[in-house]
């Protein structure tokens, strides 16, 4: 049986992220179909440190 | 209008008449877990779009005033799709969940804890539903119906979508 903690909203944008990314599962279509956002949390920002999103975003437009 | 026409409906759409958001759908594609809010969020654009590229009820649970007889799901007394939730095999969690909503709530009010238990793994918009929640969302399946269904095991068909 799983126990749960209520969500603060300072981490609801994070939660509805990860939320997202179940979402594109369920339907079972690929991740790559969804430009913008989503690419670059995927790719970039599990690789970047704090302060290297913006450089990354430039690289991207 | 009686008290009762104020109880809110768990699993309601972000367009409705007093929608707030009370969970966000985490967890896994194959149990996913709702986490519900410290406190409910009234809808806006800035967290209808934390929701994109997906629907928002994909990603959030919403409630909202039940609207009762305008609602498929509702029998004239009674919500059918609490009813049918509370006899899913859906995993249930070891104690209430902390949801702000209760004492208004609609499945809690008409089902109490058998309801509770299981709502943190409902998901209003699902492509990947189980079995036996995608027969408690069909309107067309009567909660006796569901009852005898969860005695059945048969075939997964994924991909289809499901709306609770």
């Amino acid at each position: 049986m799983a126990t749960m903690d209520p969500l603060p909203l300072e981490e609801v944008t994070h939660a509805a992220f990860n939320g997202v990314l179940r979402a594109l599962e369920a339907r079972k279509v690929p991740i790559g179909r969804f430009p913008g956002p989503i690419i670059v949390g995927l790719v970039a920002w599990p690789e970047l440190q704090p302060g290297q999103m913006f450089r990354a975003v430039e690289v991207e437009e | 209008m009686s008290a009762e026409l104020h109880l809110l409906c768990p699993s309601a759409q972000p367009d409705m008449e007093g929608a707030k958001v009370i969970g966000v759908v985490g967890g896994s594609t194959e149990e996913p877990l709702v986490s519900y809010l410290t406190e409910p969020q009234p809808v806006s654009n800035e967290l209808l779009a934390l929701s994109k590229p997906v629907e928002p009820t994909e990603v959030f649970r919403f409630a909202a005033p039940c609207v009762g007889d305008g609602c498929q799901h509702f029998d004239g007394s009674n919500c059918r799709l609490a009813a049918k939730v509370s006899v899913t095999r859906l995993t249930t969690i070891s104690r209430l969940p902390p949801c702000r909503i209760r004492p208004a709530c609609r499945w809690w009010s008409e089902q109490g804890r058998t309801a509770c238990m299981r709502c943190p793994f409902i998901v209003t918009t699902t492509y990947a539903p189980p079995d036996d929640l995608r027969a408690a969302a069909d309107p067309a399946v009567s909660v006796e119906g569901s009852k005898a269904r969860q005695r059945l095991v048969d075939g997964a068909r994924c991909g289809e979508r499901v709306e609770c």
